[in-house]
């Protein structure tokens, strides 16, 4: 990378003394595609994007994937799942990105795609009834909150494994901001199962919270 | 409890929120092969559409033809001799008239007006069948005249004492002709019919694929939470809250599309009103104002400039024949009364491309065809048949002499020549076109105007020469006469496409157009010019590169 722009900064220099031509030589074509494409600004980008450029597509998956994939991660619960909602989700960002008119809300737009992806996976696969027995959860205590002692990882994976209707529904309230009246009617289950399920889901974190508060000390 | 709870919340939010996890490699190089499915389905489907085109185009070629076919195998006449009998037509006739005229004379020596032409009709019908399916055979390899040869009979009555005109004029001996019909109807059951021939949008695209639409909710209906919100917005905005009945959302930038219908939180204060006919004024007006509608697609000018047309036209023709020298008047007029404009058809590829924001330029291979029907009738009398004599006896009461009188009746032998062929006029062109379009959502509208610039002209037909004789012309046989140029120059077009989006990519579009051949058709030695001028109707898809 770091090579490729500053052989364009010289590039630049030499042209301007009217020698561009000798330096030419040293970059292929499909080198000098790639340092315009990662260049480009979000506007151009999602241009290309519309007009099917492979290179801006790839480039603008290498921009956002790392960014998106945890998101996947959070609903799907295991990596697989994840992927497969990431790849399904870029489909439909580079099949309908001609559609959105402001580059701007690029990102709040394929994370809604994400998020919507994942749902339909998990409506697809009916998980929600793999709820736990909580009748053993611990009772919660003030105690507990390593959570910044914990690094994204660790976070997610307490995440990602609480059971899927658990997840959903906390993932949708806790992360996402939706109302218990609108995550019932995405979901398509009660408002009083959505609360039940937040419920459940905050235990459960707690519970494993605590185990880690015990396992640090 | 409950505030601790939600202070983990808040923590894992914000430990996840800007957190960044790789997918695996493999993840991106199954994305690229579903895209490369994707573009290479896109491709498998224009190719689809361009054949369906083109087989369309085809098959209308062909079904013109095969209308064209049937009317070679109605042509009476010898290939070979009615090159001559052509251009000295005579000839020919005389020997087509000597059979049925002696059928005439046969059947008038004996029988009576009215069972003559029963007889007459029923007299040869072997022979003339035989010698149709002779002249058919004939003309499977002949030129496209079809001669059919008609006698009629016209009864005159002479009287030497007084002259009384029988008016009764009866085809007697129409039997070659009406066997050609009866044969030509029967072919024409096997054989396919003949032819006649802004702010608010950031709002709409920052929603994704799914439809979503400015929306009302009545207070009253709404959740507490939901009505505290809304009459909390409005109260920033200093309405009176009071008289509020409706809220008038708009889908909020973060909205997420699955939640739209679910929650008027999803949106975002637009208006409200106090009363439902106000509500849907304002509805109306908002309607208007934003351009919305039912959908919220993006079907702006896109980032393409380059466009692929690929259309059909049906067209009418006219013509124009006229000549600077008076003493063709005639000529002229004869021409113009034989050669008449049927129904046609075009199809071809164009491209377009914007040279600036409105202004197009357009290029293309366009195939248009042009049908002319070619109907001359001669009539002659060829000979007076003595029919028969009556002879009566009148007294006359003043002075009792008897008075004999004589009527001879005669019978007219009355040929009917009847030249009728199909002409056509193939042109391959190339448009050089601008235009300037403007659009509107879905819609897009272009006015082009330019000149099409012919590359080949093909004419195949039948004329009348100066002398009122049928003479056949093509490109330039040995045995035709060239009358007509191999390249017509150039023509004045306009047209004025209407195209709606059916997708981002894929336009539908008609486009009503005209053409005007600046010069003559003919070669500049024809002392009768011809020109032509078409209008059309094309209907077709434009791809969007």
């Amino acid at each position: 990378m770091t090579t490729y722009s500053t052989s364009i900064q010289l590039k630049t220099a030499m042209r301007s003394s009217g020698i561009s031509y000798i330096l030419g030589e040293g970059v292929s074509s499909r080198e000098q595609n790639q340092q315009r494409i990662e260049s480009l600004d979000r506007e151009e980008l999602v241009k290309r994007c519309a007009a099917k450029d492979a290179l801006a597509q790839k480039e603008l998956y290498d921009r956002y994937a790392a960014k998106l994939f945890p998101i996947c991660m959070r609903y799907a619960g295991n990596k697989m799942d994840a992927e497969d909602v990431l790849q399904e989700a870029f489909i439909k960002i580079f099949a309908h990105i001609s559609k959105l008119k402001s580059p701007e809300a690029l990102e709040g737009w394929m994370k809604r795609i994400i998020v919507n992806t994942s749902l339909k996976l998990i409506s697809k696969r009916k998980r929600a009834k793999d709820s736990a027995d909580l009748d053993d959860v611990i009772e919660y205590s003030k105690e507990v909150g390593p959570i910044s002692e914990m690094s994204e990882q660790e976070i997610l994976n307490l995440v990602s494994n609480l059971p899927s209707g658990y997840r959903t529904v906390f993932n949708l309230y806790a992360i996402e901001g939706f109302k218990h009246k609108e995550i019932a009617e995405i979901l398509q289950i009660e408002e009083s199962t959505s609360r039940t399920q937040l419920l459940k889901a905050r235990k459960l974190l707690m519970k494993k919270l605590s185990g880690w508060s015990r396992l640090l000390t | 409890m409950m505030q601790p709870m939600k202070q983990i919340d808040k923590d894992i939010k914000n430990k996840l929120e800007g957190m960044e996890l790789a997918p695996a490699p493999e993840v991106w190089q199954r994305i690229a092969a579903a895209q490369a499915a994707v573009k290479r389905q896109r491709r498998l489907w224009i190719i689809g559409l361009s054949s369906l085109i083109l087989l369309l185009g085809v098959a209308t070629v062909l079904w013109y033809q095969s209308d064209h076919g049937q009317s070679v195998s109605q042509q009476i006449g010898a290939s070979d001799a009615l090159a001559d009998q052509v251009s000295n037509p005579s000839s020919d006739i005389d020997g087509s008239v000597t059979t049925s005229k002696t059928d005439a004379q046969m059947a008038l020596a004996t029988e009576s007006n009215e069972t003559q032409t029963e007889d007459a009709t029923s007299f040869s019908p072997a022979e003339s069948i035989g010698s149709l399916e002779d002249q058919k055979t004939a003309a499977s390899k002949s030129q496209e005249i079809d001669r059919s040869t008609r006698v009629s009979v016209a009864q005159d009555q002479i009287s030497t004492t007084e002259s009384r005109n029988f008016t009764t004029d009866r085809f007697i001996s129409n039997q070659a002709g009406e066997e050609q019909s009866s044969i030509r109807n029967q072919e024409d059951q096997s054989l396919p019919a003949t032819s006649q021939p802004d702010n608010v949008s950031e709002a709409r695209s920052a929603t994704p694929v799914e439809e979503v639409d400015r929306t009302k909710f009545r207070l009253d209906d709404m959740t507490t939470e939901s009505r505290v919100d809304i009459v909390e917005l409005a109260e920033e905005t200093n309405a009176v809250t009071d008289d509020i009945d409706y809220a008038i959302l708009m889908p909020r930038v973060d909205a997420y599309p699955s939640a739209l219908i679910a929650s008027p939180l999803q949106y975002q204060m637009s208006g409200y009103v106090s009363d439902e006919a106000r509500l849907e004024a304002t509805l109306q007006n908002m309607s208007c104002e934003m351009g919305l509608f039912a959908s919220c697609y993006k079907f702006e000018p896109p980032s393409s400039r380059f466009y692929v047309d690929m259309y059909y036209s049906t067209n009418h023709a006219w013509s124009n024949i006229s000549s600077d020298n008076t003493d063709l008047a005639e000529h002229v007029s004869d021409r113009s009364a034989s050669e008449r404009m049927r129904s046609s058809y075009g199809f071809g590829m164009r491209f377009s491309s914007h040279v600036m924001n409105s202004v197009m330029l357009r290029t293309g291979l366009a195939y248009t065809r042009v049908n002319e029907d070619f109907l001359h009738v001669e009539e002659q009398v060829v000979d007076r048949i003595l029919n028969r004599i009556e002879i009566d006896t009148v007294i006359d009461p003043g002075s009792m002499d008897t008075l004999i009188t004589m009527d001879s009746i005669y019978t007219d032998v009355v040929e009917t020549t009847r030249y009728d062929a199909e002409n056509h006029y193939e042109f391959l062109d190339i448009p050089l076109e601008i235009g300037y379009s403007w659009s509107k959502r879905r819609w897009t509208m272009t006015a082009y105007g330019g000149v099409i610039l012919n590359v080949a002209f093909d004419r195949q037909g039948t004329i009348l020469n100066p002398d009122g004789e049928p003479i056949r012309f093509n490109n330039g046989d040995i045995d035709n006469q060239v009358i007509f140029r191999t390249k017509v120059g150039l023509s004045l077009t306009g047209s004025v496409q209407a195209a709606y989006a059916l997708t981002p990519s894929i336009d539908v579009f008609a486009e009503p157009h005209m053409r005007y051949v600046l010069a003559p058709i003919n070669l500049d030695v024809q002392p009768v010019d011809k020109k032509l001028r078409l209008a059309g109707l094309q209907t077709g898809i434009r791809f969007k590169l």
